[in-house]
């Protein structure tokens, strides 16, 4: 019987879902030297609630935080395709993103925000 | 003609033989006024000389015996003729003392023209191979000499008629006569007779029966009468075994036994009248009395039983009998005071039990030797695959685990769907799900079969007395 209930567990467990996203942002022209993004992402609803950002990074405190990594040099066409999901139900977001090398130095930067829900694919060129 | 001739004989030869015995010497017959024959042709009489002329007459036929034949042999011939009253002129007075009286007698009385009288109930019926007696009243004032009896077989000739003479009968009646014929003539189908009686005087003669028409005696075989034994009443008291017998009983004999262990006891017994009261009778060696152990039926003729291993502590006589459903036997195999032996041995020390003495041969646990289980063989490899599928899904699903992780961390922390990572993770779940399914299965045909083909012992008892089985 415990051997049919393991079984049951695996098979329960060996299938996976879909992550869902609402917001999809195309980042183009990230430098060759850079290693990695940072991006906050700043709902204007004060009460989400803010995670992942590094004590390194100015942000407020319901931002949400993340840093993609990648081999420097590695990405196709200098480009990288983001997916977040949706902050919150409404109100605006603005997307920061930086791009960083290994030494953590700021090597290209964009700015984006739209209004919930965001148009379903954004785009956000690095200087 | 030849047995003719000796049927003749034989008759002849018997009468004579009676004849001689009953009649020694010629005697005045019964019923005759006259004292012999010899006396009758008296001289010097009126009466007697018309009788004498007669006589002499008659004389010129000799004799007033028979003789209608001329085909008896001379022997018989010669023998009736003896036996034939001859008037003796020349007779001895000694030899017939009444002889004086005669004459006066006849010369007073009237003439004798006249035949005797003959009387005579015909016989009809005698018993084949039995004698008879043939009687006939015959009176003559003159006297009587005879009857002659004539006898012969149905169906031969007139000239085979036997001549025999009737002897005053033992009754005393004067005039009566009879004749047994012996048994000897009376082995034939029929028979015919007359009978001629002829006075003193040489008047007759006076017939029953004739030659031509002579009196018929059937002849029949004897009635054996059967008397039909009464079956035997069975007394109340007495309980009648029905047919049948015990039954056979074959049984090989057990000879050693392991101390504390049960003991079977099979038999096979065959009885045309069923089987019942099986039994072994068991005992201890210095015991008296014999304990009775059923046997219980197997299976066709087969029956067994056990002895419990507690009474298997010594040796054991036993012997094994039955009866039959209708009470019959016992049938036995060994007997009471020949039962079979069974040595009780002590498996560890190898050594009996009782006190016989010592003996290296006793029963011994050695290991088993190999021998192939393909069952429970493939049994294990079922519960190998169970546990192979097992781990290889234990790690199909850590993996793809551990890809949903990547792939989850990867979209919350930096904001990218890895759909490979996602689709890795599911290929190594369905992995992990079918290497599941077949440890399941693996695992249900290993119990399975682990059931049904069970372990071999390790070890075995050997040198226990044929009762252990043992395949090499």
């Amino acid at each position: 019987m415990r051997a049919l209930l393991l079984l049951a567990l695996l098979a329960s467990a060996c299938s996976y879902g879909e992550e869902s996203a609402q917001i999809f942002v195309r980042v183009d022209n990230v430098p060759a030297a850079a290693d990695r993004l940072v991006v906050v992402l700043t709902p204007s609803d004060t009460t989400v609630a803010g995670k992942n950002c590094p004590t390194t990074v100015t942000a407020a405190s319901n931002a949400i935080c993340y840093q993609p990594s990648f081999q420097p040099g590695a990405l196709n066409t200098n480009g990288l395709d983001l997916a977040f999901a949706q902050p919150s139900a409404a109100g605006a977001v603005t997307f920061d993103i930086t791009a960083e090398d290994r030494a953590q130095s700021a090597l290209a930067h964009g700015l984006l925000a739209c209004t919930l829900p965001c148009p379903l694919n954004l785009q956000v060129t690095l200087h | 003609m030849h047995a003719r001739k000796l049927f003749a004989a034989l008759a002849m030869s018997l009468a004579l033989g009676l004849g001689a015995s009953a009649q020694p010497t010629p005697a005045p017959d019964a019923g005759t006024a006259s004292a012999a024959p010899g006396a009758v042709p008296k001289k010097g009489s009126k009466n007697s000389k018309k009788k004498t002329a007669k006589k002499g007459k008659k004389k010129a036929a000799p004799a007033p015996a028979p003789a209608p034949k001329s085909d008896i042999d001379e022997e018989t011939r010669k023998a009736l003729e003896a036996m034939s009253p001859t008037p003796a002129p020349a007779a001895p007075a000694a030899a017939a003392p009444a002889a004086p009286a005669a004459p006066a007698e006849l010369a007073a009385g009237p003439e004798d023209n006249d035949p005797p009288v003959l009387s005579h109930t015909p016989a009809t019926t005698v018993k084949k191979g039995k004698a008879f007696t043939v009687s006939a009243h015959a009176t003559d004032p003159s006297g009587v000499f005879g009857p002659i009896l004539y006898l012969r077989r149905k169906g031969l000739p007139a000239t085979e008629y036997i001549p025999m003479r009737m002897t005053p009968a033992r009754t005393g009646t004067p005039g009566d006569y009879s004749l047994e014929i012996p048994a000897a003539l009376v082995n034939v189908d029929a028979l015919e007779y007359y009978l001629e009686a002829w006075d003193n005087a040489g008047n007759g003669p006076a017939r029953a029966g004739s030659a031509e028409s002579p009196l018929a005696l059937k002849v029949e075989e004897e009635k054996k009468i059967v008397v039909k034994q009464a079956e035997p009443a069975a007394p109340t008291n007495v309980t009648i075994k029905p047919k049948g017998a015990p039954p056979a009983i074959s049984h090989t004999a057990v000879t050693q036994a392991t101390k504390g262990q049960s003991i079977e006891i099979n038999a096979r017994l065959v009885g045309d009248t069923d089987v019942q009261g099986a039994t072994v009778m068991f005992r201890h060696p210095g015991e008296k009395e014999y304990k009775a152990l059923p046997m219980g039926n197997i299976g066709g003729d087969d029956y067994t039983a056990t002895v419990p291993g507690g009474m298997a502590n010594a040796d054991i006589e036993y012997y094994v009998e039955a009866y039959d459903k209708f009470g019959n036997g016992p049938g036995r195999n060994g007997a009471p005071n020949a039962p079979y032996t069974i040595k009780v041995l002590d498996p560890r020390a190898g050594q009996p039990v009782s006190s016989a003495g010592a003996s290296t041969s006793g029963p011994r646990l050695v290991k088993a030797p190999f021998r192939p289980n393909p069952g429970r063989s493939a049994a294990w490899l079922l519960m190998g695959t169970f546990v192979g599928g097992l781990v290889f899904a234990g790690g199909e699903a850590f993996a793809s685990w551990q890809q949903n992780n990547a792939y989850t961390h990867t979209f919350q922390y930096e904001g990218r769907r890895e759909t490979a990572l996602l689709d890795k993770a599911n290929l190594d779940g369905r992995r992990a799900k079918t290497a599941a399914i077949i440890s399941g299965v693996s695992l249900i045909g290993a119990v399975v079969l682990l059931t049904i083909f069970p372990e071999h012992p390790d070890t075995i008892v050997i040198g226990s007395g044929g009762d252990v089985g043992v395949k090499f």
